[in-house]
């Protein structure tokens, strides 16, 4: 039995459930799931709702990942999902301090380097020039470096205005300087207030020219090389000397250009490397440890000072630690990378390195160190912090306010002093940087078989918001992408919710103030607005309050606000912030500029798989006492005259300029063919035909799948079906649609055959890059998506709406195949017969439909993944005949139980993007179907059920039969109760035809 | 590989569709058995004379993309060809490069007691795995 899903569900009703967007970290809008108590026993069996949690995570996502009644297990999407997407969701964005593109700005203007240190643009006009700045690469959205290749100073010609993001970051630029946005570069002129723009949040610390002092000498490395025992006389000292002065690291002075890399190196190697000499005196080789993209930045460094490093070695290591708790064994992989040499190690232990078991021995912060300049002894701090400082994060329950950041340091027995004194002169260090901190604690942690002790010592840095801007943003992480960039996260949260409690802060006084003028209460909350509740003017009013005001419950958690604001795949460090202000100034003598390059950006999201398959019902004049003598003639006819199963191509022919024509112009073309009734298209939702289809978008390998498909049924699940009304529910409907108990409808199931198939897997081929090349923040490999306006995004759309127009298509020569072989075997004329479209819905599809979000007009991507579309009554969409009664939808069931026509109502507009189920959803897979029906017959079974069945396939009906399927029944009942349609008639199978 | 002792495949169940495990000592054994695996899915192999010869070349950038493309290959051409399958020789296999013969027969309906189709190969559970001395990989079809 398979463990149901855990996850967490809250009952709304009896017939919707709540998957709270808290579930998982990177949900952005809750779960919604259709069902009741018996179906959701089902539903809990397969991973159908951890798929609508991971739907969740869509960017522009609105409202709520649906679930309907008869969800499923799907690949990435469940099947029965339904979702809405917004193409221009997030609007703009900021960019502030972000130093990749700095047009046309104020003088004043920070320019941020790569070593962490910021300048004014305008003193940079004599210093540019091999000037190395901080970066963006878009396209792996990631920060790098580069070095500017002109630099303009102008008149500006523009107004010029002031910028001011939510967060409190302000920029002065002209009218036409880009920002980065989430739609891509945004010239500031189109910039409106509440906008997005990326921004760099750290700040860093004001350059300052390194002095010429040396740091490293000759004689240091003679007298190295002496301590070391190594002999001084001979050929390796003479060998190291002459490499050290080759690469002009002798002497090594403050302002030498290796400096900055070195003291990165250092600060890492002190923290996550080791140095040794093989066996004490023979060659020296360091080793550093990480995670691979952050040693890549190490090892560029290296090399740029002249240094080989190895290649990043991957290596599995099996741990066994015994905790007071249990024995625990579990396995990691390392990655490291050495540099073997002696120039390295022994310019490193110069430097200050510890060569050596660093808990049994002396070392600190090398007394250099304290001499440098701001901006030197912050590249120590965060490289040493990106090995060893814990990262910015916020308490499980509380998840506005961060744990006081820690550093921890092991030492053995009489080392611990040192210990301590190490941890004092960071601290002194980071004093500097005005980062507080608090008592270092010492803790025993165990006693080896010697006896010797080991201590754990630990730095606790100050949880004050002050405290901790400046350790983020002034000195922040090194060779840690990942810190860094919740560092920057951190920093903008940090002045947000100080920027909140501040509001709340003056609310408290100005509520007082107003009380004290006799102001009745409910005027309070009036004039100060609604951006506090109730209760918190009656804290502030009557009971004295004992502690500042905080912010609010509906503030966000830290762990929301990264996954809104990171930009990228989290290595960027890049955050979005809203535009707060734009005003203009008097513009300034001049404005100065670099260059950047720029992509576009913005979501949307469509990771399914689809063959685009729909249903469609016609309605006969036939009745159940008029078809019966012919039930078992009837299913043959069908079976011979529509070409059903593996290999059988169809019998009508197209060529291939006709099957181009057939995805543009979708199932009206072939009713122009001679395939249909005028009318047909008026009754298939979209008209039959998707505009925007492109069937340049269709590769070469689709079209050669799909050829002579069209008029074929395909297998799997798709059917026609001949059936008898058996109930209904509501006996003005059922006569608007001219339907009676007894009377014969014809259901038929198929898609876009093996051009849709071809068509699904060349584009999840071609989006697979696509997340991480948009930063695409998702929890499954498989839901892949691309934002609608990349040029990703687009051409699947295009050649989608192609594979849609197919399956139109192919359903209206099916519906043409099946009226032959009615007139054929009742020998009666068609119109006579009735055999009149229904209607003809798709139910895996993604289109572009408007909704009402909050109040406003969205056109959105609605991606409905085994789900029907269901429009109301008065939805300008319907063709005017239906208008009155709302959209027909179509659900088939299983082929013993039963099918229903259903029409939209009102509550699929507001709580489901138009739509409904469209089945009852596998609950056994094809395997287990087989294995039960061994030994049965189950066409026997069903005839025995007044059920007249055919297949191709010898495994199809088994893998088919009604047991491998939820009841029908309930699922629709569920949608009727709910509100999102409501049943009209239901249909019971007599013959079925299947692949 | 009839008569071997060690099984070639299994099915893997899935609600929805269903996967193939295939095993092998070799790389080659594994791409074989896959693909009859697959093939026995669409049609009783035993039924097929192999006449048609289809000469194949594929790259990829993986081990695990490679068995992807394989399986997309034969589904592609046995759709276009309308054949099934059932030889498989390979004249080169690494772990981004595969050159393979293909020997099967145009579809017969009377002949070939064929079954289902398969709609397509999915990137889900994709797993290319050496287990002891020998070789595991699964897929999960699209039906």
């Amino acid at each position: 039995m398979k463990e149901p899903w855990q996850g967490p569900l809250e009952k709304i009703d009896d017939y919707r459930w709540r998957i709270p967007k808290s579930y998982k970290r990177g949900m952005r809008v809750d779960g919604l799931v259709y069902a009741d108590e018996r179906l959701l026993k089902d539903i809990k069996l397969d991973n159908a709702l951890e798929q609508v949690a991971n739907v969740a995570f869509l960017p522009g996502i609105q409202k709520y990942s649906i679930g309907m009644p008869d969800i499923h297990w799907g690949y990435g999407f469940c099947v029965g999902g339904v979702c809405a997407t917004d193409p221009e969701e997030g609007g703009v964005i900021s960019p502030g301090g972000v130093g990749y593109d700095i047009n046309c700005l104020d003088s004043m203007s920070y320019v941020m380097n790569h070593h962490g240190f910021f300048q004014k643009i305008g003193e940079m006009e004599k210093s540019w020039e091999g000037a190395e700045l901080k970066c963006q690469d878009f396209e792996r959205a990631r920060e790098t470096s580069a070095t500017p290749i002109r630099y303009l100073k102008l008149r500006p010609s523009k107004p010029v205005y002031r910028l001011k993001t939510q967060g409190g970051n302000e920029i002065v630029a002209t009218a036409d300087h880009p920002f980065w946005t989430p739609d891509g570069m945004v010239s500031l002129e189109k910039l409106g207030i509440n906008d997005q723009v990326a921004l760099y949040p750290f700040m860093g610390v004001p350059y300052e020219s390194p002095s010429d002092d040396v740091i490293v000498s000759e004689p240091d490395i003679r007298k190295l090389f002496e301590k070391l025992g190594k002999e001084t006389g001979g050929h390796a000292l003479t060998q190291t000397l002459r490499h050290l002065h080759k690469l002009g690291l002798l002497p090594l002075r403050y302002n030498s250009q290796q400096v900055p890399s070195l003291l990165k190196i250092l600060g890492y190697q002190i923290g996550d490397g080791t140095l040794h000499f093989v066996n004490k005196t023979g060659k020296g080789i360091s080793w550093f440890y990480g995670k691979a993209d952050d040693l890549e930045q190490i090892r560029s460094d290296i090399q740029r000072i002249g240094f080989t490093p190895s290649r990043v070695y991957r290596r599995e290591r099996f741990h066994q630690i015994k905790t007071s708790y249990d024995d625990c064994e579990f396995s990691t992989e390392e990655t490291s990378f050495k540099v073997c040499g002696s120039g390295f190690a022994v310019l490193l232990m110069a430097l200050g390195a510890p060569a050596g078991n660093k808990t049994t021995q002396n070392y600190d912060v090398p007394s250099w160190i304290f001499k440098a300049p701001l901006w030197q002894q912050r590249l120590f701090l965060a490289a040493f912090f990106g090995a060893e400082l814990s990262k910015p994060k916020t308490f499980e329950k509380h998840n506005h306010n961060f744990y006081m950041p820690m550093l921890s340091m092991n030492k053995k027995g009489d080392f611990v002093k040192n210990g301590r004194d190490f941890l004092s002169s960071i601290s002194y260090l980071l004093a500097e940087f005005g980062v507080k901190t608090h008592t270092i604690g010492i803790r025993e942690e165990y006693k080896n078989k010697k006896g010797v002790v080991s201590y754990r010592l630990r730095l606790v840095l100050s949880g004050e918001t002050e405290s901790l801007l400046n350790l983020w943003g002034k000195i922040g992480f090194e060779y840690n992408q990942m810190r860094r960039t919740l560092a920057n996260a951190a920093v903008q949260y940090l002045k947000l919710k100080e920027k909140c409690a501040g509001m709340r802060k003056e609310f408290v006084v100005n509520s007082l103030r107003l009380q004290q003028a006799g102001v009745p209460r409910a005027d309070i909350f009036d004039q100060l607005g609604a951006s506090v509740n109730q209760r918190f003017i009656e804290r502030s009013l009557y009971e004295g309050r004992k502690t500042e005001p905080r912010v609010g419950q509906d503030f966000p958690t830290f762990d929301e606000y990264l996954i809104e604001v990171v930009v990228g795949s989290g290595t960027s460090g890049m955050i979005w912030d809203r535009i707060a202000s734009i005003k203009p100034v008097d513009p300034p003598e001049y404005v100065y500029d670099f260059t950047v390059d720029h992509p576009d950006h913005n979501f949307i999201a469509n990771g399914f798989v689809v063959s685009n398959c729909g249903v469609r019902l016609l309605r006969t004049r036939l009745t159940k006492e008029e078809i019966l003598p012919k039930q078992k003639e009837i299913v043959a006819q069908l079976f011979r005259d529509v070409p059903c199963g593996l290999g059988r191509g169809g019998e009508i022919k197209f060529s291939q300029q006709e099957e181009r024509k057939i995805l543009v112009e979708g199932s009206p073309y072939v009713v122009k063919k001679g395939f249909g009734r005028p009318q047909d298209p008026n009754h298939t939702e979209a008209g039959g035909c998707l505009e925007g289809a492109d069937p340049g978008a269709v590769s070469d390998r689709a079209y050669e799948r799909g050829k002579g498909q069209v008029g074929t049924l395909g297998s799997g699940n798709h059917f026609i079906e001949v059936q008898v009304v058996d109930e209904s529910y509501d006996p003005s409907l059922s006569q608007f649609f001219g339907l009676e108990r007894d009377q014969v409808t014809i259901m038929i199931h198929s898609g876009s055959r093996g051009l849709g198939y071809q068509v699904c897997e060349d584009y999840l081929r071609q989006l697979a890059g696509c997340p991480d090349k948009y930063g695409i923040l998702l929890p499954d490999r498989q839901l892949l998506c691309a934002p609608v306006k990349s040029p990703e995004g687009k051409a699947y759309l295009s050649a989608m709406r192609a594979a849609a127009n197919y399956a139109w298509a192919n359903r209206q020569v099916l519906t043409y195949l099946v009226r032959q072989a009615f007139v054929r075997v009742f020998r009666r004329g068609e119109n006579d017969l009735g055999l009149d479209l229904i209607y003809d819905v798709a139910h895996n599809i993604a289109k572009m439909e408007t909704y009402e979000i909050d109040g406003h007009k969205k056109t959105l991507c609605v991606h409905r993944k085994g789900a029907t579309r269901a429009f109301p009554p008065g939805h300008p969409e319907l063709p005017a005949d239906y208008r009155q009664v709302g959209q027909p939808v179509l659900i088939p069931g299983d082929m013993g139980r039963n099918s229903y026509l259903l029409v939209g109502r009102q509550g699929s507009m507001e709580e489901t993007f138009g739509s409904s189920c469209h089945g009852a959803g596998r609950v056994m897979s094809r395997a287990q179907a087989i294995r039960i029906s061994k030994g049965r017959l189950i066409h026997k079974e069903l005839e025995e059920k007044g059920i007249i069945a055919m297949a191709r396939g010898r495994t199809g009906l088994a893998e088919e039969q009604p047991e491998a399927y939820k009841d029908v029944n309930d699922v629709v009942r569920v949608v009727d109760k709910a509100g999102i349609s409501k049943r009209v008639v239901r249909m019971k199978p007599i013959g079925v035809i299947k692949g | 590989m009839t008569g071997s002792i060690v099984k070639a495949y299994e099915l893997i169940d899935h609600t929805a569709d269903m996967g193939i495990r295939a095993f092998g000592k070799t790389l080659q054994e594994l791409f074989r058995n896959a693909a009859i695996g697959m093939f026995e899915q669409m049609a009783d192999l035993e039924t097929i004379t192999s006449k048609k010869i289809k000469n194949i070349v594929l790259d990829a950038v993986g081990l695990e993309e490679l068995y992807l493309a394989w399986h997309q290959e034969l589904l592609f051409r046995s759709a276009v060809d309308r054949t099934i399958y059932n030889e498989f020789s390979f004249n080169a296999l690494s772990e981004k490069h595969l050159e393979a013969s293909l020997r099967g027969e145009p579809m017969n309906f009377e002949k070939h007691n064929l079954k289902k189709e398969i709609k397509a190969v999915t990137y889900h559970g994709l797993k290319v795995q050496k287990k002891g001395d020998g070789w595991v990989g699964e897929v999960i079809f699209d039906i």
